[in-house]
């Protein structure tokens, strides 16, 4: 696949609050060839990852993170252009109006789209 | 005839002759002896004769001057009394005995009357001195220490000082006698029949004198009758003065009855509702009445403004526009009388504000001034509780103290006055309220109304009627608005929500839903009505307030709702069915792993039943121990345990976020102690304790699984350390923020889990 190459090399942080599938995503990353960056799986916590972090190339989030909306996360990013994607059940209506650029992937995701979505 | 006879004889006889010369000679001398002697006494006789002539003259003259000077003092008597009796006055009565005594005496003295003061106790000039005598002299004490005819009055005997130069006791006065030149003063007291000293007579000479019996009795004839004149005069003072009492008194009673019934039509305006102002106006209008003053203003108390407790006009009467400004708020610490009776609850009256201690050098005393006013009087209108309502205060352009009469009839009005402004006043209070009311009712998207408790008709209909029923409010109003309303109810709802408005009525408050036909397009609408009884002072339900609300999309939404919920759940569990499915047949394919398919679907058993339990937890909350439960039951491990498994611990609530992962370690937890631990055969035992504990950061639970077996070896192969082992140790740390410890002996496993029941606060913002 095409998301094997593109995601070669790529530090990725994943931001998802359910264990299982984190880990679905952190194996799937890297065995393309991705740097996971996380899994976290609440706000602070990504915040501070992303203040640690030095050259992001994307990101992974889950909108709902135990009932709160990763939006400051998603604020953060866009802020240092970092492409990111969102995972989430929602429909498009229920993603506030600024995010509307933000690619929209449900839930259960396809690898390959996430990375066409970043780095495509 | 005789002598010619002895003459004959004479001539014959000339010795007798001469004899009878001689005899005749003699005879002649005694005959002429005899004759003077009678001539003599003839003479004499004559004489007493004139003299008596004379005497009678006199006498005559005397007693016809008598009788003239009887006649005069008759007269003068008699136009004294006819002046007295024709109400002339004390002096003038009296200067007619004074003229006619000067007339009478030839003018060799004056004379003068003195009348004694109310009390006896000084004397007051009458008539007969000049003015500026009498001012020197009025007053002169009455007393046994006091002179002349203030001595005379005193001891009831006459005072005769011939000389006054000569009467020790004159000595501080003799410069008046010397000013209006006279030497003797006599002094008679005048006494009436009763003996009641009244006055005195005095008579004064330019040279010194002694009275004679004539003085005496000329003071006496003058004193009887000006004694009669003084009584008489007095008696009609006294009738004068009872008759002025008489006529005051009347019109007293009559201003009193003019007052009171001026107080009787003022309660009968005041009981019937005209608007307030009017009622003050009439008011302060009977106060100045009743005080007959000249301005009048009433206030009522009020903290408006933030201004504290102070007195705000509520309406006046001749006061100029500068005097209403001045005096339209009055603080406590004024000086005006109003402030003055705030501060103390009490009137205040100030009779002359030109003279008031506590006016003088204020801005009120200049405003007073130049308003005109120079009496006041504030009283404190108290309600029926006590409470200080208001002032009501009356002016006058002159000094003036009001009579207690006119106060006490101010009282009964100041009590009027404090009924109509706390009726007004809670009326004002009510209307506000009322309009707030009506404020909400205009702008609410709901029905607002009211209706009277007696025959449950309408008294207000907020216009969302308009929308919500499809009537317009004149319409609905008109007639029997109750059975308008009624019909607009579907019949199937009509009598239960009639019937609802009847319990509320008996005090009730409901909640009820019906549904109506909207009269502008037929529609069937959902009305929730809230009805509730609004209650007088007594507790009595007088009115019935309500809320409508149209409810049918609500009620829509709602029932879209619940459809949605049930397909969710469907959905969901036929998901994890078509994943089962899935997997069956995927499996059939790549070849049987019983372990794995077996594995595999009870954890998607356990995904469905924390889907259902979530799906319900809006009405079933879901609790830790009903999580264990449904686990344990599902595995089959709580029938026929016999005791062997003991759940302990307090009832948690779960928040939903937490509830499928935890619930999927429990279900690892069961699925390992009864394939491989304590539950594997007979004789093992699980306890599941736990309890809540306060941390820093909120409230944690704290778990304990722990499982015991007895002689029994516990499977601890790697087996047992696989996904279960994985979900406790990483997941519930990642996802939940739990510590754990999951530790397998030959005992048994023992699980400690401990994490946050509340979502943790952010730490920092966004």
């Amino acid at each position: 696949m095409n998301g094997r190459e593109t995601l070669q090399g790529r530090r990725v942080l994943l931001v998802e609050d359910e264990y299982l599938i984190a880990c679905e995503i952190v194996v799937g990353l890297r065995n393309g060839g991705a740097v996971v960056v996380g899994p976290v799986g609440c706000i602070d916590d990504a915040l501070d990852l992303i203040d640690r972090t030095q050259g992001l190339d994307g990101a992974i989030l889950d909108v709902n993170l135990r009932g709160e909306m990763a939006y400051p996360v998603a604020d953060v990013l866009i802020q240092r252009r970092v492409p990111l994607v969102f995972m989430t059940g929602y429909d498009e209506a229920s993603i506030p109006a600024r995010y509307r650029t933000v690619t929209r992937c449900e839930k259960p995701v396809a690898l390959a789209d996430i990375a066409r979505a970043l780095f495509g | 005839m005789s002598s010619s006879g002895t003459d004959r004889g004479m001539e014959q006889h000339p010795e007798l002759g001469r004899l009878l010369l001689d005899a005749r000679e003699a005879e002649q001398a005694k005959a002429s002896a005899q004759l003077r002697h009678a001539l003599d006494r003839i003479h004499a006789i004559e004489g007493s004769l004139r003299a008596s002539e004379q005497r009678y003259e006199t006498a005559r003259k005397e007693a016809d001057c008598a009788l003239r000077s009887t006649q005069i003092w008759l007269a003068a008597q008699k136009e004294a009394f006819q002046a007295a009796m024709n109400g002339a006055s004390l002096r003038a009565s009296l200067g007619i005995l004074i003229d006619t005594a000067v007339e009478q005496t030839n003018g060799d003295r004056r004379c003068a009357f003195y009348i004694a003061d109310a009390n006896g106790t000084a004397l007051r000039h009458v008539v007969g001195m000049p003015e500026s005598y009498a001012q020197h002299v009025d007053g002169l004490a009455i007393s046994a220490e006091s002179l002349a005819c203030g001595l005379a009055i005193a001891t009831g005997e006459p005072v005769i000082t011939p000389d006054v130069l000569e009467e020790p006791r004159w000595r501080p006065w003799t410069w008046l006698a010397r000013e209006y030149d006279y030497r003797g003063c006599w002094s008679f007291p005048v006494e009436t029949s009763t003996e009641k000293r009244v006055g005195t007579l005095a008579m004064y000479f330019t040279e010194p004198r002694e009275p004679t019996a004539s003085d005496r009795d000329l003071a006496a004839v003058l004193n009887q009758t000006a004694a009669f004149i003084i009584a008489q005069h007095q008696q009609t003072d006294e009738r004068t003065r009872i008759h002025r009492e008489l006529v005051k008194s009347q019109q007293d009673l009559a201003a009193e009855l003019a007052a009171a019934q001026r107080l009787q039509s003022v309660s009968t305006e005041l009981a019937s509702g005209q608007d307030i102002q009017s009622l003050y106006d009439k008011l302060i209008g009977a106060a100045m009445f009743i005080m007959r003053a000249d301005f009048a203003s009433m206030q009522v108390i009020s903290t408006e403004h933030g201004a504290g407790r102070h007195l705000r006009l509520l309406t006046f009467h001749g006061f100029s526009p500068r005097a209403a400004k001045f005096w339209k708020c009055v603080q406590v610490d004024s000086s005006s009388t109003c402030g003055l009776a705030l501060k103390s609850g009490q009137r205040a009256v100030i009779r002359d504000v030109a003279n008031s201690d506590v006016l003088a050098g204020t801005d009120d005393l200049a405003m007073y001034l130049e308003t005109g006013i120079r009496a006041v009087q504030s009283t404190p209108l108290v309600s029926r509780s006590g409470e200080l309502l208001g002032m009501i205060s009356t002016h006058w352009r002159n000094p003036h103290q009001p009579a207690e009469r006119d106060l006490r009839l101010l009282d009964i009005l100041a009590r009027q006055a404090a009924d109509v402004i706390e009726r007004t006043g809670a009326e004002a209070a009510l209307r506000e309220s009322e309009a707030r009311f009506r404020e909400f009712g205009e702008a609410s998207s709901d029905v607002l109304w009211v209706r009277d408790a007696e025959a449950l008709q309408w008294e207000y209909v907020s216009p969302a009627f308009e929308t919500i029923y499809g009537v317009p409010r004149k319409d609905i109003l008109k007639g029997n608005n109750l059975e308008h309303w009624a019909a607009l109810i579907v019949p199937a709802d009509r009598e239960r929500a009639v019937e609802n408005l009847r319990r509320v009525r008996g005090g009730e408050r409901v909640t009820h839903e019906f549904r109506i036909r909207r009269r502008s397009d037929g529609e069937i609408r959902w009305i929730r009505n809230t009805d509730f009884p609004l209650l007088d002072q007594s507790g009595r339900v007088q009115r019935i307030g309500g809320i409508g609300q149209d409810v049918t999309g609500e009620k829509a939404t709602g029932d879209r709702l619940q459809v949605m919920v049930a397909e969710l759940q469907h959905r969901t569990r036929n998901l994890i069915a078509v994943v089962r499915s899935m997997v069956a047949q995927t499996m059939a394919m790549t070849g049987p792993t019983e372990a794995f398919r077996h594995e595999f679907n009870h954890r998607l058993e356990a995904l469905a039943r924390v889907q259902g339990l979530l799906s319900r937890s809006d009405e079933t909350p879901i609790t830790l121990e009903r999580l264990i439960r449904i686990e344990l039951d599902a595995l089959g491990m709580l029938e026929g345990a016999n005791g062997r498994v003991t759940l302990q611990g307090p009832s948690v609530r779960l928040r939903s976020s937490i509830v499928q992962t935890l619930s999927l370690a429990v279900h690892e937890l069961a699925t390992n102690a009864r394939k491989h631990g304590a539950l594997a055969n007979g004789d093992g035992r699980l306890s599941v304790t736990w309890q809540v504990h306060q941390a820093a950061e909120g409230p944690r639970l704290a778990l304990e699984w722990i499982e015991t077996t007895s002689g029994t070896r516990i499977d601890t192969s790697p087996a047992r350390r696989g996904y279960g082992r994985e979900l406790i140790e990483e997941a519930l740390p990642y996802s939940l923020g739990a510590t754990t410890t999951y530790e397998l002996s030959a005992e048994g496993a023992r699980c400690i889990i401990d994490m946050p029941l509340e979502r943790p606060r952010r730490k920092r913002a966004g």
